[in-house]
């Protein structure tokens, strides 16, 4: 090694201590600090309700029979569901049936049922309202329209209503649509 | 003859002359110089966060940046490093060319002197800077003190005869400290400087550039507060996604779909901070959400223009300002994602850049 690159060697030692020495002091005046905040997130993941239609409703076959007022058939969610009638014939062979579902979801989940108010028959158009709701696990739930899956996420909805007869409706079967909605609650 | 008697006196005087000034007994005449007194390279701490601590900031004369205390709660600096010392220049410049007029034997005393910063209404302190080379035959003293309340330094140059007789430049690097109270005003702040003659070179003294200390720009403290959690409702699984955007409008595809009745949002933050400065937003790209053993993960979208790094204040400094940001986020289902309540949490951070 010459003098020269000695020399020029040791004037790099002598640049780095210096510099490094530095770069080590300036640590303690900090740097920003972040601010931040936490959101939570959630998501319920659940099975899907699955609907199959085992009956829609009908009345049967029936035939007016007052003398001028409206008759009413009504016909019980709840099995047996047997026809009532006022002012009405009520015929057999009609194959007379409340709405029928096999409904299966999430186990023990709630479900919530919606119908309209009222339907009209495909034959006569007659009026179908006052609906009320059975519930194989719940029973009754006319009132609640609330329902719940079965430990093995399944339940069996029965539909019932009462149909309205007016003067002069004709001997036939009178059955209907009804729309029915089946929802988590 | 009288007149030869005159001539002989002033021939007597004109040897005493010589003589006294051969024999050092006359006084050198050495005060006919010019002097300028300046300094420069003010340190630029740029962006500081004020805290709800007095912070004191010190710059050493190699530039080394120093907070105390070191607290949480103190100010700090955005960008961390070392910066320019300032730096006292005295140059002096002999006048004319006639011999005795020179920058040798001879002493200068400046005083510098801090003042209260403005915008900010801070104060720094200069620290002395003893030891430093200097030019040959040019020496210095720092001395403290303080008038009428207001603290000074003293450097008191004394340039022998060994001093160049043309001039020299002295230069000394001083150390300076900005105080950020907790109450500073918000802005850009500079702690000024006056460079004073206290004594010596009475012939010609000049200041040039001799008023910022040390300067820096005060910034309100940055935050982040939620303002609402990220809620996909009730989902029915499938095979396929849903979403929820920034704005809260939720897509499902595939056979994944929303519970019907069940409500969704997009998490909320508001960020606040300086106006018209630039900041980063850190958004989590992916974040998990549990079940037990089950888990899901969720990809962020969120509302923020161009890179999250790269937003920036409305407004202008000294003004309060707010940057609204909403996070959504999609979820991939399967038709055999396990059943249950999914919770998870993700973290917006935002930072002055």
């Amino acid at each position: 090694m010459n003098v020269r690159r000695f020399a020029h060697l040791a004037l790099i030692a002598a640049c780095a201590l210096p510099c490094m020495f530095t770069v080590v002091h300036a640590a303690p005046d900090g740097s920003v600090r972040p601010a931040s905040a936490a959101a939570t997130a959630r998501t319920v993941i659940l099975r899907p309700i699955t609907v199959a239609a085992a009956a829609e409703l009908s009345f049967g076959r029936l035939t007016y029979a007052g003398n001028g007022q409206d008759g009413i058939v009504i016909l019980p969610a709840r099995s047996p569901s047997t026809r009532v009638a006022s002012r009405v014939s009520l015929l057999p062979q009609g194959g007379e049936t409340p709405l029928l579902r096999s409904i299966t979801g999430e186990p023990g989940r709630v479900y919530r049922v919606a119908v309209p108010a009222s339907v009209r028959t495909s034959a006569g158009a007659l009026q179908v309202n006052a609906f009320t709701l059975w519930s194989s696990t719940q029973g009754d739930i006319s009132k609640t329209r609330l329902g719940a899956f079965s430990a093995k996420g399944a339940d069996s909805l029965r539909l019932g209503g009462t149909l309205t007869v007016p003067k002069g409706t004709k001997q036939g079967i009178y059955a209907a649509l009804v729309p029915v909605t089946i929802s988590y609650e | 003859m009288r007149g030869l008697l005159h001539r002989r006196a002033d021939v007597v005087r004109a040897l005493l002359v010589v003589a006294l000034c051969a024999c050092g007994a006359l006084p050198r005449v050495a005060l006919a110089q010019n002097f300028t007194v300046s300094i420069t390279n003010a340190p630029a701490l740029q962006e500081i966060v004020t805290g709800t601590t007095s912070t004191t900031f010190t710059v050493s004369n190699a530039g080394a940046v120093t907070v105390a205390p070191a607290s949480t709660t103190a100010a700090v600096r955005v960008k961390s490093g070392s910066v320019t010392a300032p730096t006292l220049t005295v140059t002096c410049t002999r006048q004319g060319s006639s011999s005795g007029k020179d920058c040798r034997g001879a002493t200068l005393t400046v005083r510098v002197t801090e003042g209260s910063a403005s915008g900010g209404g801070n104060v720094g302190a200069i620290t002395c800077a003893t030891g430093q080379a200097q030019p040959t035959g040019v020496t210095y003293t720092c001395t403290t003190g303080s008038t009428s309340g207001t603290a000074y330094r003293e450097f008191v140059y004394t340039y022998g005869s060994s001093a160049s007789a043309t001039g020299w430049t002295s230069t000394i690097k001083l150390g300076v400290t900005l105080i950020v109270p907790s109450s500073a005003t918000r802005g850009a702040t500079s702690v000024p400087a006056a460079c004073t003659r206290v004594s010596g070179a009475s012939d010609s003294f000049a200041t040039g550039g001799c008023s910022t200390l040390i300067t820096a720009k005060l910034l309100r403290a940055i935050a982040v507060t939620k303002t609402s959690d990220l809620r996909f409702g009730t989902l029915m699984r499938g095979s396929g996604s849903v979403a929820i955007s920034p704005s809260g409008t939720r897509t499902a595809t595939g056979l994944a779909a929303f519970a019907p009745g069940s409500t969704a949002s997009a998490a909320g933050f508001d960020i606040t901070g300086e106006g018209g400065q630039a900041i980063g937003v850190t958004v989590p790209e992916t974040f998990t959400l549990t079940s037990g053993t089950n888990t899901l993960t969720v990809t962020t979208t969120d509302n923020l223009p161009g890179n999250t790094s790269a937003q920036t204040f409305d407004g202008s400094i000294g003004t309060d300002a707010t940057l609204s940001v909403s996070v959504g986020g999609s979820l991939p289902l399967t038709a055999s994602t396990p059943s249950g309540t999914y919770t998870g949490s993700f973290t917006v951070t935002a930072s002055y850049q």
